[in-house]
């Protein structure tokens, strides 16, 4: 129903990213703790009941068995959509190769959980194995990091990285070429010409709007889909990103055998911010706030870096924005005008013009409205809805106004020999669904594209009698 | 909902009967520890509170206050865990005590019940935006009960029910009709195990799925619950009793003054006759 050609921003969350990778890939990734616990977290809870309850059980169970984990039916209650459920968290299981189809000793169908997968899930729940590779014994830091200090480090780190997307031009020396490179490959930014002129898109604009946790994590994927070409191993990359969404803030962790790949690795993420290196040859890092469970990305919006709100939103569409960041200021000019600026605070205002603009670049008025809440000031928290409700919803009517219309592609029937002819096949083509518009005056009438190929069959044996 | 995390608040029995077992008590213990770590791992979001109660105290094994943090990884675990189950240890080897006179008195399981929802409750009114907590709590228990706790254990589980907290109950060896009631009362599951080996199955099949997700899998249909009284005066559950007019206390045999609120019954009959000829 979009128009205009207008994308939304997709994120994957890492459930579908996982299920889009090979199955050779995902096996070698179970064969770490962290991994498999990470994956587990991320699925559907009834899939997560679902190898929880075989977790301890080694022989193959029948599919007969697992059909008795669904409800019973009972009289006044719908099961229809318990039942799908159930397929889909059994089929997400399948495609993640997490659970395998054999047959038992009796020659049924039978599940098993991976046992690769099992045992590490095992070790990072219940224990045993060997460390993670991080986690060597390190002497305690001369130079001990606190929590405030990796805060800190982190928004600046991924504040410049923004700052870069609001304004290329004049960002250019703020970030390296690796984050650039991310950046020109997810879409965010291009080049207009040869020139190095940077532009951001209209994809670029909605990234801006996120929270951090999904802006990180939506960068990472980006980020790895390329890791191949950089000649890093996508597995390992991965295997690490996992044990760092893990470990625990303000803890130094041990570069000890790590190879070369992954300290390359480590200074990319460096340069995001996801991690802090005092210098290359310390030999200890500290992850940052961005890094932990990155994985959660869209999900979990709240173990996201404790900012202080700052936007004070009135009925009379005026806001009053308490801040000196650059960033945060050409953020809120994206979608409404700055009416005056003050020594700490910008006072701008929404109106159908600038609101207007913003979509036009592609922003959806969802994405504005969250970007609104995500950021207001404590006190703005009191109301309920904490973005006011007529703002709001002038937003989302802003947008409606640029959807009036409705482009659906069709194959257009026409010049019908007689009033029966038409009626039989606009009869049957509305019986299939797939009838999108009929005038019986004109003899006319619209079907979809997909619908085609049986109208025609129809028409052709209809023909034949 | 499923992502916004969940509260579980497991009470332990740590009765010194267990003691009397001694293969059991590991398997019991680590069934227990397993299941809490089970419980985190699953989601980011969901935290956790375990209270023990033994015949003397209840006491919190997790969260502590001054908690000590590891030093680094001794094995291939999540770091978080190996925190929560030193500390659950720690105290655990604190409150476990050798005590040969303890058999007959029974585990403060109904204190350590109300120090859950106190716990729930001071969550709820910590967060800044006043957010409903996904809480409940899990009972497990081994020991034996009597009916001297049962107006603690009635007062704990209309007050569950009124925050809407689940109260589950997994009971090991003896059926156990008070806990059952609770279970009933607040909406929770009541299930009882023969074996202290099958407990941490037990556990994961029927107690590690939250509230929502329970209605989408099965469960073995409940037994009929015993909702007997125990009565005011001798603590035995009674299946016929003396109710008092005034203040609803149980008797289990007809007294001419309510103990609890001091009312005398006046009957037509001479009641002191009854009583003497019971005796």
């Amino acid at each position: 129903m979009s128009t205009f050609g207008t994308q939304t921003l997709t994120c994957k969350n890492l459930q579908d990213y996982l299920r889009s990778l090979t199955k050779d890939v995902l096996d070698r990734l179970y064969r770490h703790p962290a991994t498999c616990l990470a994956v587990f977290r991320e699925l559907p809870e009834l899939s997560k009941q679902f190898i929880l309850r075989l977790l301890f059980v080694t022989r193959p169970v029948p599919q007969v068995l697992l059909a008795t984990w669904k409800p019973q039916h009972e009289p006044g209650k719908d099961l229809g959509d318990i039942a799908a459920e159930h397929r889909q968290g059994t089929q997400v299981l399948l495609d993640m190769a997490i659970w395998q189809e054999v047959n038992d000793h009796h020659g049924n169908l039978a599940i098993r959980l991976s046992n690769t997968f099992r045992d590490n899930l095992k070790v990072a729940i219940l224990g045993g194995g060997k460390p993670w590779t991080m986690s060597a014994a390190l002497d305690s830091d001369p130079h001990q990091r606190d929590v405030e200090f990796l805060d800190k480090y982190a928004m600046d780190r991924w504040e410049s990285v923004l700052q870069f997307l609001v304004q290329p031009g004049q960002g250019q020396t703020a970030i390296s070429r690796d984050a650039m490179r991310t950046l020109l490959h997810a879409g965010l930014i291009e080049s207009s010409d040869e020139s190095d002129n940077m532009q951001i898109t209209s994809s670029g604009f909605q990234f801006l709007l996120l929270d951090t946790a999904s802006q990180v994590w939506f960068f990472i994927l980006k980020y790895l889909e390329t890791v191949t070409e950089r000649g890093l191993s996508l597995v390992a990359c991965l295997t690490f990103l996992f044990k760092l969404s893990f470990s625990i803030l303000g803890k130094d962790y041990s570069m000890e055998g790590m190879d070369n790949e992954l300290l390359t690795f480590l200074q990319h993420l460096r340069e995001f911010g996801l991690v802090y290196l005092r210098k290359r040859s310390s030999g200890r890092f500290y992850p940052t706030r961005l890094a932990l469970n990155i994985t959660a990305g869209q999900n979990k919006g709240n173990i996201d870096v404790p900012k202080q709100g700052y936007l004070v939103i009135e009925t009379n569409y005026r806001i009053y924005a308490y801040t000196v960041s650059e960033l945060q200021i050409a953020l809120l000019s994206i979608f409404s005008d700055i009416e005056g600026r003050f020594p700490n605070m910008v006072v701008t205002s929404v109106s159908r013009g600038s609101v207007r603009r913003a979509l036009l670049k592609g922003i959806g008025a969802e994405q504005i409205i969250s970007f609104l809440r995500q950021h207001c000031h404590p006190q703005m928290f009191k109301n309920n809805p904490v973005v006011p409700r007529t703002v709001a919803d002038q937003i989302k009517l802003w947008e409606l106004e640029r959807e009036r219309l409705e482009f659906n592609e069709g194959v257009l029937y026409k010049d019908f020999m007689s009033v029966h002819d038409f009626s039989l096949l606009s009869n049957f083509a509305s019986s299939k669904g797939v009838l999108i518009y009929s005038d019986e005056k004109q003899r006319t009438m619209v079907v979809t594209k997909k619908g085609h190929p049986a109208i025609k069959l129809f028409w052709k044996e209809a023909q034949a009698k | 909902m499923a992502g916004d995390g969940c509260l579980l608040v497991m009470v332990v029995d740590l009765h010194p009967q267990l003691a009397e077992q001694e293969s059991n008590v590991h398997n019991y213990l680590s069934a227990c520890i397993s299941f809490a770590n089970i419980h985190l791992a699953a989601n980011v979001k969901n935290t956790l509170a375990v209270i023990a109660a033994n015949h003397l105290e209840t006491r919190f094994l997790y969260p502590q206050i001054t908690g000590k943090t590891v030093d680094r990884q001794k094995d291939g675990r999540l770091e978080l865990l190996c925190q929560v189950d030193e500390s659950i240890e720690r105290e655990l080897r604190n409150m476990i005590v050798p005590d040969p006179k303890a058999d007959q008195t029974e585990s403060l399981i109904s204190g350590a019940i109300g120090r859950g929802l106190l716990y729930i409750k001071r969550q709820e009114t910590e967060d800044v935006l006043g957010k409903k907590v996904h809480a409940r709590i899990l009972v497990v228990k081994i020991s034996l009960d009597t009916g001297s706790q049962y107006l603690n254990y009635i007062n704990t589980y209309l007050t569950a029910q009124k925050i809407s907290t689940p109260l589950d109950v997994c009971v090991i060896g003896s059926d156990c009709g008070l806990l059952q009631q609770g279970a009933d009362i607040s909406g929770g599951y009541y299930h009882c195990v023969q074996e202290v080996s099958e407990l941490l199955q037990c556990l994961i099949l029927m107690y590690q799925a939250d509230v929502v997700t329970r209605k989408k899998l099965n469960v073995p249909p409940p037994d009929s619950v015993d909702y007997r009284a125990a009565c005011f005066c001798h603590r035995t559950l009674v299946d016929m009793g003396n109710v008092c007019s005034n203040c609803l206390s149980v008797y289990c045999k007809a007294v001419p003054l309510c103990t609890t609120c001091n009312v005398i019954f006046q009957t037509d009959r001479p009641l002191m006759k009854i009583v003497k000829k019971k005796k």
